[in-house]
């Protein structure tokens, strides 16, 4: 899970302010060989995004950095923020398509996670969130092709 | 009409002050504020960026006025954390998590959380102690509450701020190509900004109309006699009909006597 790994990095060289590298190394959770080679990985993709800065000799600081999300993490975002919305809605405020903003609320109610307020349709198909207090925070991921 | 989120300089100016907060270095004060008249699209433009980026929103509501344990519950659900009910135990808990998720934090309608100190200062806490940009969006007497002496300490944090203004002619020059493919020349842009009152309803309203006046003339350009035409779309006829000449804006008036 390379977007697991580098949460934790980021999360562990946030927590840590300024650091050296084998400093982040040794203080990052990782359990095995295989998690400390993709936390390595993750180090030098962060230092690439300019996430991770130099910050004096062989010092190091986290540096939060806009990031880019999934078409299918925006279009979870927007229906939570939205709450009650309609398939044109979400393909507005996140540019993705037609299809794929379809195919999306079709699984997320199958999922029960979404359900039809009223209407069936594209744009006066309404929808909304089951239960939006307790809707998870990371988009639910298809199963089988995530 | 394509349905688009169009970046005008109110959204861009909304996304500039986020991405600043976001890149200041942590030791720096990373409040930020966005204000704005009603209706000029502040809320849009938080849907829009919330949907696209890493990051919480919370909206204030009148009741956090009372105590400040209900605005302290309601930013920790946003972060999908249960309060345990006790004001000191909450905090600490809040400062952990946003500091945890490192990402911004929006408030909407923070002008009920400036009106109180108890909200304001607690707000204040958790930016000083977890070092994550918190961003204020409320209405435009914001800044009078601000400028106070008693908030000073707040207003010396806010080191990005940004006004929501009305549709300027080049956000309406960039706003009729994205949503209808029509060009928008240099002298019939300031007539179409007076005419929708730099309200993007309006301009909604009035580009509907242009299309159709454009279609039907084979051009694929807002022409002044088109313009003039699509902006009884804007004023309506019926409206016009019921409302004296007297109760229409002024700058409404001003652009139609000019254009005859």
């Amino acid at each position: 899970m390379p977007e697991g790994i580098t949460q934790k990095v980021r999360e562990t060289a946030n927590d840590l302010g300024e650091f050296t590298m084998d400093h982040l190394e040794e203080t990052i959770p990782v359990k095995t060989l295989k998690e400390l080679r993709a936390a390595r990985n993750a180090i030098r993709r962060l230092i690439r995004n300019n996430e991770i800065l130099p910050a004096g000799p062989d010092r190091y600081r986290y540096q939060a950095a806009m990031r880019e999300l999934s078409k299918r993490a925006r279009m979870w975002r927007a229906m939570r923020i939205k709450g009650t919305f309609t398939q044109k809605d979400i393909m507005r405020l996140t540019g993705a398509s037609r299809p794929h903003v379809k195919k999306y609320v079709r699984y997320l109610r199958r999922q029960g996670l979404v359900e039809a307020v009223a209407g069936q349709d594209y744009v006066r198909g309404l929808y909304r969130l089951k239960d939006p207090d307790n809707a998870p925070l990371e988009h639910p991921k298809v199963v089988g092709e995530a | 009409m394509k349905d688009l989120v169009v970046p005008t300089e109110n959204l861009q100016g909304f996304a500039s002050v986020a991405e600043a907060l976001t890149t200041k270095p942590e030791r720096l004060d990373r409040m930020g504020l966005i204000f704005g008249k009603w209706g000029l699209g502040k809320t849009t433009a938080l849907e829009w960026f919330f949907a696209n980026h890493p990051c919480f929103y919370v909206r204030s509501m009148a009741a956090w006025q009372r105590s400040a344990n209900m605005m302290v519950e309601d930013i920790l659900a946003a972060y999908r954390v249960e309060a345990r009910g006790r004001l000191k135990l909450d905090v600490r808990e809040l400062v952990r998590v946003v500091k945890k998720h490192g990402v911004p934090l929006f408030i909407d309608e923070a002008d009920r959380v400036v009106r109180r100190a108890i909200l304001i200062e607690t707000v204040r806490d958790v930016h000083d102690l977890s070092r994550v940009p918190i961003i204020l969006i409320a209405q435009e007497d914001v800044m009078a509450l601000l400028g106070r002496r008693d908030m000073g300490h707040i207003l010396s944090r806010i080191t990005e701020k940004y006004e929501f203004r009305e549709l300027s002619v080049r956000d309406i020059q960039r706003v009729a190509p994205a949503l209808c493919g029509l060009a928008v020349g240099e002298k019939v842009g300031p007539f179409i900004r007076k005419v929708c009152l730099g309200d993007f309803r309006l301009l909604n309203a009035f580009l509907l109309r242009a299309e159709e006046l454009c279609s039907y003339n084979k051009t694929s350009e807002i022409t002044a006699s088109i313009a003039k035409t699509a902006a009884e779309a804007v004023i309506g006829p019926a409206e016009r009909a019921r409302e004296p000449e007297a109760e229409r804006p002024e700058a409404q008036r001003a652009a139609l006597a000019a254009a005859g």
